[in-house]
């Protein structure tokens, strides 16, 4: 057989492979169309149902499982070790009552340097010593929130802020301030920066642009118990407060 | 959702909201490619669900192993979609495991056979041998040829598409069509000749089997 007719069996085997599945199938896969649809292209197939198994749109948990897989085994995206360490909170009974001071010694992960955060909150009456407590401040109390990078942080940096509030996030439209270094800063009141009354954890991710995690959320115990985690050029920090009136 | 070379080289920088705008991007191609490969070769018992995720997790990461070196090898400009080159690598993959049963123990035993035509005077058995043979012939050459050198496969064999069109297409001049033309006709019978060595009766088969 020569090479001519070998190469033309050969592409016929694999046009009619590929001819022999309806592209409805495909259209399933990509949630173009519904599974009756797709079960009606396999027109009773006996095995309709391994098929529709096999072309069945793999779910947003299977696709985020991907996504880590594939940041985890790239170099710069592999999780950073929180290596230390909490100073915290030395309450000052005035101007600043509770100072809260969070370093999260961290590798360089995506360009984004070390991070430490710095809550500032000017009420004097509670103070927290640990991360997951609750600090406490009036609602008219000066309240600061840091973050500031170990070393200069050039290039682009964005940063995310949310409420959480019995487990319900909201966008927290706080202005952050981010200086030519690296560092954000967030101040005002309780009431100023639209922090409502009652215990309620802040949430802020510092990140390169476009690195901030969809799915946070998943990552606000281990940020509160650590001081913050950290993933592929981003840092996110969780401070839980009770505001009161 | 179209998807760029930009979109791409973010991936491939690590920011996270790229590498699942590509994943969510291509995770379809990639299912429909690997499921129909393993569909056709598949074996009772086996739970294809289970076993199209694992595939298409591989792939993915296949993709960006290495620092992305297959996914930075799509060029554009050599006029295959983003979703065909990484289709092509999903199916590369597919059937390499699938051979090597390296992390899949299906086999390679046909369900169903190729609709090849039969010629008249072929005994059954015989025909049977040959639509086996080519379809082994086939899976064995998309294992083995770049996606690149599958695209010009399919533009010059399964299309049948002129030499001049597919230098339009690929933005290659026509010696190189040539040439790539000439290197996929003597992989192929590399590979014939490596399958004749390892079931011996291949040199005889095809032409008893000779349409």
């Amino acid at each position: 057989m020569k090479d001519d007719e070998l190469l033309a069996r050969v592409a016929e085997a694999v046009k009619q492979e590929e001819e022999s599945v309806d592209p409805r199938l495909d259209a399933f896969a990509a949630g173009e169309i519904d599974e009756k649809a797709a079960r009606e292209a396999l027109s009773g197939a006996a095995d309709a149902d391994a098929v529709l198994a096999a072309y069945r749109p793999l779910d947003q948990k299977t696709r985020h499982t991907i996504v880590e897989r594939v940041l985890a085994d790239r170099p710069a995206a592999r999780p950073r070790r929180v290596l230390a360490l909490r100073l915290l909170l030395l309450g000052a009974p005035t101007a600043v009552a509770v100072a809260a001071i969070v370093f999260v010694a961290l590798l360089p992960p995506g360009g984004l340097p070390d991070y430490s955060d710095e809550l500032m909150a000017g009420d004097a009456t509670v103070r927290g010593t640990a991360t997951t407590a609750s600090t406490r401040l009036h609602v008219d109390s000066r309240l600061e929130w840091v973050l500031r990078p170990a070393s200069v942080s050039p290039g682009h940096i964005e940063v995310q802020t949310f409420l959480l509030k019995d487990g319900v996030a909201t966008a927290w439209p706080v202005t952050a301030e981010i200086s030519e270094q690296g560092s954000v800063r967030m101040v005002g009141t309780a009431r100023s920066l639209g922090v409502p009354a009652g215990e309620l954890d802040l949430v802020a991710i510092v990140s390169r642009r476009g690195a901030a995690p969809e799915d946070w959320r998943t990552m606000v115990e281990a940020a509160r118990e650590s001081g913050g985690v950290s993933g592929a050029g981003f840092r996110l920090f969780v401070r839980r407060v009770t505001v009161h009136e | 959702m179209e998807l760029s070379p930009q979109d791409v080289d973010a991936a491939l920088a690590g920011r996270r909201d790229a590498t699942r705008r590509l994943v969510d991007g291509l995770t379809p191609v990639v299912q429909a490619r690997v499921a129909r490969i393993l569909l056709r070769r598949r074996r009772a018992g086996r739970d294809i669900r289970q076993d199209v995720q694992d595939l298409v997790q591989d792939v993915f990461v296949a993709l960006f192993a290495d620092a992305g070196r297959v996914l930075r090898a799509w060029d554009q400009r050599r006029g295959m979609s983003l979703r065909n080159f990484v289709g092509l690598v999903a199916e590369r993959l597919a059937l390499s495991r699938l051979r090597t049963h390296k992390r899949n123990p299906w086999t390679e035993e046909p369900v169903d056979g190729l609709d090849v035509r039969q010629s008249a005077g072929d005994p059954p058995e015989v025909e049977v041998a040959s639509r086996e043979l080519v379809r082994t012939l086939a899976d064995r050459l998309r294992e083995e040829l770049t996606p690149l050198a599958m695209h010009l496969f399919r533009l010059l064999f399964i299309e049948e598409r002129s030499v001049a069109d597919v230098c339009a297409t690929m933005h290659m001049g026509p010696d190189a069509v040539y040439a790539w033309r000439s290197r996929i006709g003597k992989r192929l019978r590399r590979i014939a000749h490596d399958i004749g060595s390892e079931q011996t009766t291949w040199e005889q088969t095809p032409k008893r089997g000779r349409r």
